[in-house]
């Protein structure tokens, strides 16, 4: 898929919002979810016709059996005459039961299946895949998160779909008999109950509604409580807490927020109560009406005491039928707003493809930009008059915030730039817009004088290499989350032919299974050459999986045998990346060397870095991906001065040929570098070679100054100077935290580029 | 309580043993008698978490059971009314007992449903701040153990995944009660039907033997059918319980993916550049939900087998009933109106035996959650804790108390630590050793080293998180662990590199409290340099933080949280200041800023900093210099510049170099 302009995207998920609530707003999800269960298995769309057809017929047998002995008993009929009718209809009964009751496993199975095989990696492909800014948004974060609410549970929330269809026929079709038995007493009856049941709809509605009101008040408690109970452990905070007695404070915010919790709860609990005791009285009249009109029909009429069981059964049924059928709906209601939940973040993240059938095909890269997937050496840069604005939401208005400003900026091929500057002068999203993560909002970006967005998504990622702050690890082996699913330069071409294949095949493969399996096999071997994976296969993947899947590899990429030769190769290059991240001993010393796994809370047999180990790894990551452009942000704060003093040296051999970014607040870091840009306030300020710049007197210069003076030997009349400069920053700061605009303004001259 | 931890403790060593003894009685290695115990341990704790929601439960559940046993009772009576008697007036009477009771008994229980229903809806949240609640009374070293991390994601995970534990004790307690009642009800229903069989002595002349002989074969029938349902429903419940018990593993995966990893800012752009979309989906898939829906097939598919027999053998063992209460009824030994009574009976009998069966089952493995929960808050504790607690209640008193606290630490010679050893539990290797070392009241030292060198585990010492294996570390004179833990840790303030804020208000993170003092938070504040920020907010130093907890909170810039969390330590006013890395991700401007404020706030006090810039090192009084946790060189930058060839140097001028 290609850079959409961001703006019609947003347009079309506004309207989509709005349009939640027309008449209709449940058809698609709907139309969707069935579309994906019915892929999943053919046969599967049929289970809740035979459930209702088993079910109700069970019901019928259930309420005839005493009939039929009371009718028996009545009439005096021969002993075996009573038994071989009750023992016809007894076995009829159960027969029809256990099959309503394996039907109903089945099908739980089966959506169960869906959602554990097709939900949760659609889910997991919709975050991976959706735009970067999209994912940051606020509404990309709701909507993930109500998504991921949705699939969250196999007892409730989407994977209820099809039972609650489910539901809703069955409680139809034991309604459809109740009614009928009911209806031949006398056809008043039933329109009596419907009336009954309507009151009580009518009733439970304006309730409904009082409780609609509470809506908001409910989810500010919970939001509240969820915070306290989910969002700290205790653990990450815990020196905190003890060093601080943080624990007297939490303890007293706790008990108060849940004592607004049950508040809350409480109010919407006496709505209920109401509703209930409304329901009790409707009862109260149902069934009073029903014993005295039967026992006067008996009395008068001659009914026999099997008619009076069974229409009295069937006029229970009525009305059970008819809450059943209300809960039904109402729960498939609510399990279709989850339903609407995960469609709408499906949309939302593949920028509504999905809505055009796109989903199987335009994956991630349209095939026209592959042939464009031709890696060229040297990269180069251009940003026109590119700006960029966050959206805040401050007292229900928006606000925009200008992050990047008119930035004009060649970054040729090769070159190799430092980024400084204080804290929110928009480093980072330069980065971020430099990487695609983000796309301008006004201007664009040239990439070898080609528009990037008119690259496909997948191929401009291929061309960075990064280390940002705060990364975290997969509890995978070390080796894995160094070489992960990245090609390198060497084997690129090869995959991009695998991927058109893999894509191909997995639209073409027919039965459902196969493609679900297929499609993850293709997914992990177009994006890897993880040939450990592939002697490990049988072992890790269990029985039937693991063939199909081989099975599926070699229809897949019968020339693939390669890969074993690759392996050693790979291997060589990640001790090599690791070596120069100088993790190699740390590495080497764990018991299981580069296949230990990290992230020891979730990988039980894991072990845990600190932090410059943590860095280290992520350099070394960045190095073995080896793609033309090499970007680092901060990759040395954690780091001690020696392991620091280390990665500068080898940046010059790092950045070899490549084109390359490095944002630092250690400006001793910006001297290997072709050029400075300092950023402040969202624009370049000031723009040279360290000599330059210094020379310049600027703000870098300054900056330079401060964080330089405690390491110059200045002896005499230290002091002073100290002093002087002390002050300068407390000057500069307060001028900052004013958000100044003439030194911006003077600077925004003196660019001039 | 006592009693229980011991069962805890000789659990596993003692289970062959046991099991020998009393092999049918023994499940997952624990006796009837020890599962017993453990439940009532249960709900006592339950009780804690959610004081009184038990007996709501109680209530509901036995007023749930008698609702539909008072319309089959009544109806059984009409339809013996309508078969012989027939009188008008009884047959008013009835009736309106049937519907009368029906909804009496109704409003009843939904006043305790509503009541159960609040409760239930902080049942979850409440047992995860319960859990915190323990976090925060482990000492530091047990909190930091990976093990008591993963215990408590395992209670957290047997509770919130597929509600065992705590929920099912709750739910469960519901199911044995309205069983029990269940039961009652039913003898009392089929009393009429049983004693048919010995009836009067007129009828038992037509062939009473017979009849009496048929009893045997009904009870057994009943009992077979019982015995079955209880044996399937316990296989089944053991086959979940075995496919849920390897859930909780394969749900670490999961959850890390969907919870942390996915939603994750950060994680998501080296997602994205390193395209790990195969990795990600791969993992995921294997390690979790391809294992989930084995899982669930299996569950399914052996309770499709074990649910089928059940339901048959109770279909046939109804039937059976119907075919002889018929046949009683057709030979006028019974009315016709107990056919329907008798029926019910009989299979509300078997079905309430099966559910109590099942449910006991189901308990007993629960009892495996439990005992995770047991486990989890049987770890030591802090025992101060539980002082401070109590006599936090009237909360005015923790403000004289830290005013007053202050005052006898003044007068002092510093912080010394002898021969302080320390190494983490189960590593051979030691963090610290043998560091000796001595810091007057109001002089300041610097900590540098390589990553790993110990620094950061000298800072937990200092600050009573770990307690040295060997040595002491001495303030004024008196071991730092002879002292209150209240008293020493006012008077030290501490600032580390992973802070944490909350999401509550400025004030209250800078105070720690929700009673504090407004303008001493300012002071705070303007000695970190955040006041003229605070000044701009809305709500002022009552502005909350972050989204999380209430709405219109305000974000900070990282320099900004960094001074927030060093407005804490000065607001704190202790007389031992620590730094640990405050600057990392910091740009120059700001972190100049802090080191310039830390002179200021630290004046007078005795101040330790780690750090990484030697730059810093130069504002202290004193440098102690650690590698391979040995304290290799101590003294002032000057003087330690000067040794040539030793570690100092090497460090120094990796960095120096680039700004001379």
């Amino acid at each position: 898929m290609k850079y959409k302009s961001k703006d019609k995207s947003k347009d079309k998920n506004q309207n989509k919002k709005k349009n939640k609530n027309y008449p209709g707003g449940h058809f698609l999800p709907s139309k969707y979810l069935l579309r994906g269960f019915y892929d999943s298995g053919r046969f599967n769309i049929v289970l809740p016709f035979l459930i209702c057809l088993s079910a109700a017929a069970a019901g019928l047998l259930a309420m005839y059996l005493p009939k039929i002995v009371l009718d028996a008993v009545e009439r005096g009929a021969a002993a075996h005459r009573l038994f071989l009718q009750t023992g016809a209809a007894g076995v009829l009964l159960a027969g029809t039961s256990l099959a309503a009751m394996v039907l109903r496993n089945e099908l739980e199975l089966a959506s169960q299946s869906f959602l554990y095989t097709e939900l949760t990696a659609r889910w997991e492909r919709g975050m991976l895949r959706m735009d970067y800014e999209a994912f940051v948004s606020e509404r990309g974060k709701l909507l993930a998160e109500k998504a991921r609410n949705a699939i969250s549970n196999p007892n409730w929330g989407a994977v209820k779909f099809l039972p609650g269809l489910t539901a809703i026929l069955e409680a139809l079709a034991g309604l459809l008999v109740c009614c009928g038995i009911v209806g031949t007493l006398h056809p008043a009856i039933v329109l009596f109950l419907l009336l009954l049941f309507g009151v009580q709809l009518w009733f439970s509605a304006r309730m409904q509604k009082g409780k609609q009101k509470l809506k908001e008040e409910r989810a500010a408690a919970d939001r509240r409580l969820n915070y306290l109970a989910w969002g700290m452990r205790g653990r990450k905070e815990g020196k905190d807490i003890r060093l601080y007695s943080f624990d007297v404070l939490l303890h007293r915010i706790a008990q108060r927020t849940i004592a607004d919790k049950r508040a809350v709860e409480g109010k919407a609990e006496k709505l209920q109560f109401c509703n209930m005791l409304f329901a009790a009285l409707l009862l109260l009249l149902r069934d009073g009406t029903a014993y005295f009109y039967l026992i006067w029909r008996f009395l008068h009429s001659g009914m026999t005491l099997g008619d009076f069981t069974l229409y009295f059964a069937a006029i229970t049924g009525v009305g059970g039928g008819l809450l059943k059928l209300a809960q039904a709906v109402s729960d498939f209601l609510e399990t279709g707003r989850y339903a609407g939940d995960f469609f709408e973040f499906m949309q939302y993240s593949m920028g509504g493809a999905e809505e055009k059938g796109e989903s199987r095909r335009g994956l991630f890269c349209s095939s026209e930009s592959e042939t464009g997937a031709a890696v060229p050496e040297g990269i180069s840069f251009t940003f026109e008059n590119v700006s960029f604005s966050y959206y805040a939401e401050q007292n229900g208005e928006k606000q925009e915030i200008p992050v990047i400003r008119n930035l004009n900026l060649t970054i040729s091929a090769g070159e190799s730039v430092a980024v400084v500057g204080v804290n929110g002068a928009g480093k980072s999203t330069f980065v971020k817009l430099l990487c695609g993560l983000l796309t301008p909002c006004e201007g664009r970006i040239l990439v070898n004088g080609r528009d990037s967005r008119s690259f496909c998504r997948e191929d401009y990622f291929g061309l960075f290499s990064a280390v940002f702050q705060k990364s975290g690890f997969l509890p995978v082996s070390i080796a894995e989350n160094i070489m992960l699913n990245v090609k390198r330069k060497s084997d690129r071409n090869r995959s991009t032919a695998e991927r058109s294949i893999a894509v191909r095949s997995v639209a073409e493969s027919s039965t459902a299974e196969k493609s679900a399996v297929c499609r993850s096999a293709a997914e992990s071997s177009t994006a890897d050459l993880r040939p450990e994976r592939q002697e490990a296969g049988p072992e890790k993947s269990s029985g039937a999986h693991g063939d199909k899947e081989s099975e599926c590899r070699t229809e897949l990429f019968s020339d693939c045998g390669a890969d074993g030769a690759h392996r050693d190769k790979d291997a060589e290059v990640m001790w090599e990346c690791l070596r120069r991240a100088g993790l190699e001993e740390k590495v080497k010393a764990l018991p299981q060397g580069a296949d230990t796994c990290l992230v020891k809370r979730i990988a039980q047999d894991g072990t845990e870095l600190s932090g410059g180990q943590e860095q280290k790894l992520l350099l070394a990551r960045a190095l073995y991906k080896d793609a033309p452009v090499l970007i680092l942000d901060e990759p040395t704060a954690a780091l001690d001065p020696v392991s620091e003093h280390a990665v500068y040296l080898d940046y010059r051999r790092m950045t070899e040929g490549k084109t390359s970014v490095f944002i630092s607040h250690r400006l001793a870091s910006t001297r290997f570098c072709d050029r400075i840009l300092l950023f402040s306030d969202g624009r370049i300020a000031e723009s040279g070679t360290h000599e330059e710049l210094l020379a310049l007197g600027g703000q870098y210069a300054e900056m330079f100054e401060v964080q330089s003076r405690y390491y110059r030997d200045v002896e005499t009349g230290e002091r002073m100077e100290d002093r002087e400069e002390k002050e300068g920053i407390k000057r500069w700061a307060e001028e900052e935290t004013g958000k100044e605009k003439e030194e911006t303004a003077r600077n925004q001259g003196g660019l001039g580029e | 309580m006592n009693r229980t931890s011991k069962i805890i403790a000789k659990d596993p060593g003692s289970r062959s043993r046991r099991s020998r003894r009393s092999g049918r009685t023994v499940k997952n290695g624990r006796t009837v008698r020890e599962d017993i115990r453990l439940i009532r341990r249960g709900i006592r704790e339950f009780d804690k978490i959610l004081p009184g929601q038990m007996r709501h439960v109680l209530l509901k559940s036995i007023l749930g059971a008698c609702i539909p046993l008072t319309a089959v009772f009544a109806s059984a009576w009409i339809l013996n009314e309508l078969a012989q008697g027939q009188r008008k007036e009884r047959l008013f009477w009835l009736c309106l007992f049937a519907v009368g009771g029906t909804f009496l008994l109704s409003v009843l229980k939904y006043i305790q449903d509503a009541k159960a229903a609040v409760g239930f809806s902080c049942l979850f949240s409440a047992h995860e701040i319960f859990l915190t609640q323990k976090t925060h009374r482990l000492p530091f070293e047990v909190l930091e153990m990976p093990e008591t991390d993963r215990l408590r994601e395992q209670v957290s995970g047997s509770i919130s995944v597929s509600g065992a534990g705590m929920a099912s004790l709750y739910w469960d307690m519901e199911v044995v009660i309205a069983g029990l009642c269940r039961t009652v009800a039913a003898i009392l229903l089929g009393a009429g039907f049983f004693r048919a069989f010995f009836g009067a002595p007129g009828t038992a002349a037509q062939g009473g033997n017979s009849i009496r002989l048929l009893f045997p074969v009904l009870c057994l029938l009943t009992g077979a059918c019982v015995y079955i349902s209880c044996k399937m429903a316990g296989k089944h419940f053991d086959i979940s319980f075995e496919v849920f018990k390897r859930g909780a593993e394969y749900n670490r995966f999961g959850e890390f993916y969907t919870m942390n990893y996915l939603p994750d800012e950060n994680a998501a752009m080296d997602a994205r550049i390193f395209s790990q979309e195969g990795i990600i989906l791969r993992e995921s898939q294997e390690k979790c939900y391809r294992r989930f829906a084995q899982g669930k097939r299996h569950e399914i598919r052996a309770g499709n087998r074990f649910d089928g027999i059940r339901l048959l053998s109770a279909c046939l063992c109804g039937v059976f009933v119907y075919a002889l209460v018929g046949w009683m009824a057709l030979s006028g030994r019974i009315a016709a109106g107990e056919i329907v009574a008798a029926y019910a009976a009989v299979t509300m009998l078997i079905s309430a035996l099966s559910e109590l069966a099942q449910i006991i089952t189901d308990l007993r493995n629960n009892n495996e959650h439990l005992l995770n929960f047991f486990r989890f808050m049987d770890l030591p504790e802090d025992e101060e804790h539980l002082e401070r607690c109590l006599s936090e209640k009237n909360s005015g008193k923790l403000q004289t108390e830290e005013h007053s606290g202050i005052g006898p630490a003044e007068a002092g010679s510093g912080i010394r630590l002898e021969h302080v050893s320390f190494r983490y539990p189960g590593c051979e290797s030691w963090a610290l050793n043998d560091i000796c070392l001595e810091v007057r009241a109001g002089k300041k030292l610097a900590l540098v080293g390589e990553n790993g060198s110990g620094k950061t585990t000298l800072v937990k010492l200092l600050c009573r998180l770990y307690r040295p294996t060997q040595g002491r570390i001495l303030l004024d004179g008196a071991d730092i662990w002879t002292l209150p833990q209240e008293e020493y840790r006012r008077r030290l303030a501490a600032v580390f590199q992973d802070f944490s804020l909350f999401a509550f208000s400025i004030a209250e993170n800078v105070a720690a409290s929700d009673s504090y003092d407004g303008e001493k938070v300012q002071r705070a504040l303007r000695e970190a340099g955040l006041l003229a920020k605070t000044e701009r907010l809305p709500q002022g130093i009552s502005q909350p933080l972050f989204h999380h907890f209430s709405e219109g909170g305000c974000d900070l810039s990282g320099g900004e949280a960094q001074k927030l969390a060093i407005a804490r330590a000065v607001y704190r006013d202790a007389k031992i200041m620590i730094l640990d890395e405050p600057t990392a991700a910091l740009d120059p401007f700001a972190e100049a800023e802090i080191y310039e404020n830390f002179g200021a706030m630290s004046e007078g006090k005795t101040a330790f900093l780690v750090s990484h810039r030697l730059s810093s090192c130069r504002s202290c009084d004193r440098v102690a210099v650690f590698t391979a946790g040995r304290l290799v060189q101590l003294g002032s930058h000057e003087e330690l510049l000067e040794q040539a060839g030793r570690e100092y140097l090497r460090l120094w001028e990796a960095q120096a170099q680039y700004y001379v």
